[in-house]
């Protein structure tokens, strides 16, 4: 089976403070060191569909679809808000970039075609980002699926 | 060359096609994946037919 993988790139700023409530002030400067204190990102967020090619169109995905899905189920939710007090969906998620991979694959998932989703990386910084697969490990979008 | 072959120039069309080219003189069990990247924002991967 032919398949493309289709990356698309996005971009949002939000704000947020990285504490777990199971610590205390001290714990949670230790562990989270600067990214204990609030602060921000201007964060980007790659999302990648895979899909056979449709010879009529040239396309393995729509594009308009996947953008309006990405903007109402993801950006709308977070771009300029404090991620850790004013989005009632990541209420009790400590906001590292591993936890809001995972949760930006599960707002996504059910959004978009039916296993179409192959991957969700997080760009916190110009140093780190954060990759989400699923249950999938990464590799060639037919063998995985 | 994409007009007369009656193809649309979207990327994915367009990766398969530096793929055949490249394959034809590197052969094809070398390429593992090739990334074409249209701006920025967008980018299709090809692993082969």
């Amino acid at each position: 089976v032919t398949a493309f993988a289709l990356t698309r790139r996005y971009h949002f700023s939000a704000g947020h403070q990285l504490a777990s409530p199971a610590l205390d002030d001290v714990e949670n400067a230790r562990v989270y060191g600067q990214c204990y204190r609030p602060h921000g990102h201007n964060y980007f967020v790659e999302v990648t569909v895979s899909g056979a090619l449709d010879p009529a169109t040239g396309f393995s995905a729509d594009l308009g679809e996947l953008d309006g899905v990405v903007q109402r189920v993801l950006l709308d939710r977070v771009d300029h808000y404090d991620l850790s007090s004013a989005v009632p969906e990541l209420d009790g998620v400590v906001t590292t970039g591993e936890n809001l991979a995972r949760t930006f694959w599960d707002w996504l998932a059910p959004a978009l075609p039916a296993g179409s989703l192959r991957r969700v990386a997080v760009v916190e910084t110009a140093k780190n980002t954060f990759e989400y697969f699923g249950d999938h490990p990464p590799g060639r979008p037919w063998e995985t699926r | 060359m994409f007009a007369a072959s009656g193809q649309i120039a979207t990327t994915e069309n367009l990766v398969r096609a530096i793929w055949e080219l490249l394959a034809a003189k590197i052969g094809a069990d070398r390429l593992y994946r090739l990334r074409l990247a249209e701006d920025p924002t967008l980018s299709v991967e090809y692993f082969g037919p």
